[in-house]
């Protein structure tokens, strides 16, 4: 027998972290619904504008100021938001590919993600740092910012359709996850991926809806057997050949998707209605000790605004696939609508801006490391998908 | 019997005073951290009042919130590599069989880890569980069952 018995159990698992506090449950419940509330009351503020936008068309007067260009950072003041201000994730898609011609056997970085209303959000940025490599309409020669185009239904479920077949296909290597707003991570390693050939286009991972959860699939070329996390299940030319289909419909869509799935083809900057505000530090602290590193003005803003909270490791790759855990970190994101992160954007700028994060975003440096095994404090703007999740735009992204 | 659809305040805030202590530190069996695990159950049980009328009545209230409870608890480690739990065994009990028995349940699946600690330390039943972790009864079995032998075949290789 196993000695599983309560008393056995109990004495296993780690104490309790402290006592209930069903106070802290009605805070946090309260938070969420007042955000819900004031999201519907800017979709009916929208629909007005809408309005109103469409009749001073009409007369010549007031247009939407659509842009045909990706930005980095937040969004200029007027842009029209994307619209609906929320709509239901289909597809999730992160990984490298080749850059576009005459970049030869270069990679960039390619993340999309599909809604159900037809949107596919999307942005591509070279692996490596260099000039102008061919990026649609970028924003700099890092990084496209992040565009959007529509599908048509049948554009949507093209795309949708040839992942669920491989997904059919891989279902002993699918991993599942409650349907979150947390980034998933780039070109997984481990069991639970398909091992691709060696010349195959593109490392990465993907995830498809399935009502309250999402299914992953990751996928990656052969490694060897010392490197990090290295295993999975080498995949057949079935999957191989589904795979690559994925692979052009979502990274390359303009290409292969007949025009009776587009909607809209041209590009356009997608703008967001909501930022989240990110602060993350490493070791872990409060975040009531984040706050009071930041400008008051800053802080105050912040303060009280539903917020997430991840938690995560500094680590250290060592030989032999080792990884050495120097410590812990912790990221808490604020949830904001766009004219708050102006706000707080402006309440910021007396601070140096983050290193090695031109062209990728808007961040600054709010503290020094305490010593080599941590990581600095730093503050940054995210924006929020139409699924109410948002992504890591910095340059290890 | 009737089946009542949704879920009252006040059975949420009741089953939250009386179970909190179980949920935390099951939750922290998936988090490795006891503070991230009392912060998922905080956050569940506010998702479960948001949700409440979502909440079918086919099964119990208990297993509904276990499950967005667990979702939480893994959304606290997605990005992180599964901690297993090296700190020092209690001190009452028997503290070597406790470590081999600790170390034996780190290294198993999360699913058949948690699996076990809902069967064992949460008392829930096998329908339960597969609400709990969204699987089927008979899935529910299968998982007890790899989880006993993996756990069977390791304490026994420590103690040879």
């Amino acid at each position: 027998m196993t000695d599983l018995d309560r008393d056995s159990l109990d004495r296993v698992l780690p104490d309790s972290p402290g006592s209930a506090d069903w106070n802290d449950v009605m805070s946090r419940f309260h938070a969420s619904r007042s955000g819900a509330r004031r999201r519907r009351l800017v979709m009916l503020a929208a629909t007005a504008l809408v309005a109103i936008v469409g009749t001073a068309s009409a007369i010549g007067g007031v247009r939407d100021l659509i842009l045909d260009r990706g930005f980095i950072g937040l969004a200029p003041e007027g842009a029209t938001p994307s619209a609906p201000e929320s709509g239901d994730l289909v597809v999730h898609w992160e990984g490298f590919t080749p850059a576009l011609p005459p970049q030869g056997r270069a990679k960039d970085v390619v993340r999309a993600w599909v809604y159900a209303d037809g949107r596919i959000i999307w942005d591509r940025r070279p692996h490596h740092a260099g000039p102008e490599r061919g990026i649609p309409k970028g924003a700099n020669e890092f990084n496209s910012g992040y565009l959007e185009q529509r599908l048509t239904p049948e554009g949507v479920e093209l795309v949708r359709s040839a992942v669920a077949g491989l997904f059919e296909r891989s279902r002993s290597v699918l991993e599942t996850s409650p349907a979150s707003d947390v980034p998933l991570l780039l070109a997984p390693r481990g069991r639970s991926a398909l091992v691709v050939p060696e010349d195959f286009p593109s490392v990465g991972s993907m995830e498809l809806s399935d009502g309250d959860r999402l299914l992953r699939l990751g996928w990656h070329t052969p490694c060897h057997p010392t490197d990090l996390g290295c295993g999975g299940t080498t995949a057949t030319a079935g999957q191989v050949a589904a795979l690559r289909r994925v692979d052009m419909l979502v990274t390359d869509p303009a290409s292969v998707l007949p025009s009776s799935a587009w909607a809209v083809r041209a590009v356009r900057a997608y703008v967001p209605s909501d930022y989240a505000v990110c602060i993350d530090t490493s070791p872990p602290k409060h975040v009531s000790h984040l706050l009071s590193l930041l400008p008051a003005r800053a802080a105050d803003l912040l303060r009280g605004k539903s917020r997430t909270r991840l938690g995560g490791e500094v680590q250290e790759a060592r030989e032999a696939g080792r990884v050495v855990v120097l410590g812990r970190s912790v990221r808490y994101c604020f949830k904001v609508e766009t004219e708050q992160a102006r706000e707080v954007a402006e309440a910021l700028s007396g601070l140096d801006p983050e290193p090695g994060w031109k062209g990728f975003g808007l961040a600054y440096r709010v503290a020094e490391p305490v010593n080599k095994f941590n990581n600095p404090t730093r503050i940054w703007f995210e924006p929020y998908f139409p699924h109410g999740g948002f992504t890591f735009s910095g340059p290890a992204g | 019997m009737i089946r009542r659809a949704g879920a009252s305040l006040d059975d949420l805030e009741e089953l939250y005073r009386r179970r909190f202590d179980v949920f935390a530190r099951v939750a922290a069996s998936v988090t490795g951290n006891p503070e991230r695990a009392r912060d998922a159950v905080q956050e569940a049980f506010a998702t479960a009042l948001r949700k409440r009328r979502s909440f079918r009545g086919d099964g119990p209230l208990e297993a509904w919130v276990w499950r967005i409870v667990l979702n939480a608890a893994r959304l606290e480690v997605r990005r992180d590599i599964p901690a297993v739990d090296n700190s020092e065994p209690a001190a009452n009990g028997r503290p070597e069989r406790d470590v081999e028995l600790r170390v034996a349940l780190a290294r198993l699946p999360e699913r058949q880890r948690t699996a076990i600690f809902l069967r064992y330390y949460a008392d829930l039943d096998y329908a339960a569980i597969g609400e709990a972790l969204g699987i089927r009864h008979g899935t529910v079995a299968a998982t007890l069952n790899a989880a006993h032998a993996a756990l069977r075949g390791r304490l026994e290789e420590v103690r040879t």
